[in-house]
């Protein structure tokens, strides 16, 4: 078991990244909200965890030409092919295709080896959100007035990629573990089915995947693709909505990444935090995490990019924490965002081999 | 036995009754959730059968609502549902000490709920408790037979997964009790009989012991 695992914050000076629409609860019905979640007297503006989803595999077919899994129809239902050998979307974002025809049900479904958490606004409502007062007008007839939230703040996110996950498909009769069904099983009546799995396992065999009774294993070549290009597509990550107004770069303007033996991420925590207005970055909890699960670190190295120009305070907070983690034989590397991301997908081909 | 504690930014659990539409979040996890969060751990289906004995507290800071985009089965156009979650979450597991290995060093991703609600494993430490009469009870489910007072409902306690889908083993009536938040709240969740109680926590702990069958 290996897990690449990661936290990121998003810098939104002026954006409206993913909204709720209008408040039915309220008396104006003309404010356009976005979403919040509360906490004590409190609320944070976020963003939908499938909304980043949806930006991450966006990315990966327009940077690194991803034939995305198309959607389609059968019967009033939509899902995708649900073919991950040859759509690499299908293996890292996984997928459910309810199948039921009579009183045989082949229902294949595939955990996502990807999960990640909503980005969520570091600063509270109170001090983000802007309620801007708008007008729709051409100077012809009467202006429409119309309300559109917007907050200035910083999002943080997490996300885990379970390596041992990617390009391996198991074909085992267990919720969530029936990736793949086996072509003997498939009965002749459902003959469109049948012949659509005899494509995909010749395809399999034809790029020499390792098939047994239980499990597909895709070629090393092929796994080290996927999973090292969905840590890459960060890098490259763009989408939310009201670009056309706001121009968000939802690109990490900071991230800490490492890899583990066991499926943690050590970075849920509040490593980053709001105080009084200024966002913090606290070296103590940093390095008190990493030393908790040390065990599992493998390799034991710390990623951690920064953008030059994004909290020009906290050098020396990362400098701490490398000084800190060094003397416990941990490396810790600090580069800008683009080289962090480019060296540790280096580290998860190297898992591959 | 060892505690656990997990946290989470968000986390949602599946509240019975509601099949479409609005999608509340129950306040506090269903044993089904501890089942596969132990299951993850472990790596392979965990039965509670097979467990002596487990606890759980759940804290929350708060929460939200989220819309999520759905393709209904038997309907071409696209719905957009409102799902509540919880956000800053906090989770206490009681276990025996063999489940410390598994906690370290989790073979899948802890969630607590869906894919999205990524956990993460804070610390786990062993403990003591003491044992106590007229203790609060809350951030957890106790069977309704225990005569405290909240809401009922009808919960999984385990999933059987060798079908596909999943279905529920087995069901029971359960008072689920959300974590006081105020002195009142505390007195009304009081329990009169014995129980665990964590002091570090303030708050007493049920424990299920060989649960299967027996709830």
């Amino acid at each position: 078991m290996k897990f690449a695992v990661g936290m990121v914050l998003i810098d939104a000076p002026h954006s409206a990244l993913n909204m709720l629409g209008i408040d039915e609860s309220l008396p104006e019905r003309t404010v356009t909200r976005v979403k919040r979640l509360r906490k004590g007297g409190l609320s944070y503006p976020y963003v939908s965890p499938q909304a980043w989803r949806y930006w991450w595999r966006k990315t990966l077919s327009e940077h690194f030409g991803w034939t995305l899994s198309p959607l389609f129809r059968e019967e009033k239902q939509v899902f995708t092919a649900a073919n991950p050998i040859v759509f690499p979307d299908d293996d890292v974002f996984g997928y459910m295709r309810a199948f039921k025809k009579g009183n045989v049900n082949i229902t294949v479904t595939r955990m996502s080896p990807l999960k990640n958490t909503p980005l969520i606004s570091l600063f509270p409502d109170r001090s983000s959100i802007t309620a801007d007062e708008g007008y729709a007008s051409r100077h012809e007839g009467d202006p429409v007035p119309y309300t559109q939230e917007f907050y200035s703040t910083v999002l943080k996110g997490a996300f885990s990629l379970d390596l041992d996950a990617v390009g391996r498909f198991t074909m085992v009769d267990k919720a969530g573990f029936k990736n793949l069904l086996n072509v003997g099983e498939i009965p002749k009546s459902l003959s469109e089915v049948k012949s659509e799995y005899e494509a995909l396992i010749s395809k399999a065999k034809e790029i020499k995947a390792e098939i047994s009774e239980k499990e597909l294993i895709m070629p090393k070549e092929i796994r080290k693709k996927r999973a090292s290009e969905t840590i890459k597509a960060l890098r490259y990550i763009f989408g939310g909505a009201k670009q056309t107004q706001y121009l968000t770069d939802i690109t990490p303007k900071f991230i800490i990444m490492a890899m583990f033996d066991g499926g943690i991420n050590p970075f849920i925590s509040d490593i980053v935090y709001e105080e009084r207005g200024e966002i913090k970055f606290d070296s103590e909890a940093l390095i008190s995490r990493i030393l908790e699960f040390n065990d599992i670190l493998n390799p034991k190295k710390l990623f951690i990019g920064k953008d030059k120009g994004f909290m020009r305070g906290w050098e020396d907070e990362l400098k701490k924490v490398r000084d800190s983690l060094d003397k416990n034989g941990i490396k810790v590397v600090i580069a800008s965002v683009g080289d962090a991301i480019e060296k540790f997908a280096k580290e998860i081909e190297a898992y591959y081999g | 036995m060892i505690r656990v504690k997990i946290k989470s930014w968000t986390a949602s659990f599946r509240y019975p009754t509601f099949q479409s539409g609005y999608q509340p979040t129950l306040p506090v996890p269903p044993l089904s959730t501890i089942q596969g969060i132990l299951s993850a751990a472990r790596g392979e289906v965990v039965s509670f059968t097979e467990i002596p004995f487990v606890g759980y507290v759940f804290k929350s800071g708060g929460r939200g609502v989220d819309l999520e985009r759905i393709y209904a089965l038997g309907k071409t156009e696209t719905d957009v549902i409102k799902r509540e979650v919880l956000f800053d979450n906090t989770l206490y597991l009681y276990l025996p000490d063999e489940w410390e290995n598994y906690f370290r060093r989790p073979r899948y991703q802890l969630l607590l709920g869906r894919s999205s609600d990524m956990a993460t494993v804070e610390s786990v430490e062993k403990v003591k408790l003491e044992e106590k009469t007229n203790v609060p009870v809350g951030g957890t489910i106790v069977p309704a037979t225990s005569g405290l007072p909240g809401l009922v409902h009808a919960l999984p306690v385990e999933f059987d997964y060798s079908t596909i889908p999943r279905r529920a083993r087995m069901a029971r009536p359960f008072t689920v009790l959300p974590f006081p938040r105020n002195n009142a709240q505390r007195k009304r969740q009081t329990y009169g009989g014995k129980l665990l109680y964590d002091s570090e926590i303030n708050i007493g702990v049920w424990i299920y012991e060989g649960l299967h069958g027996k709830v």
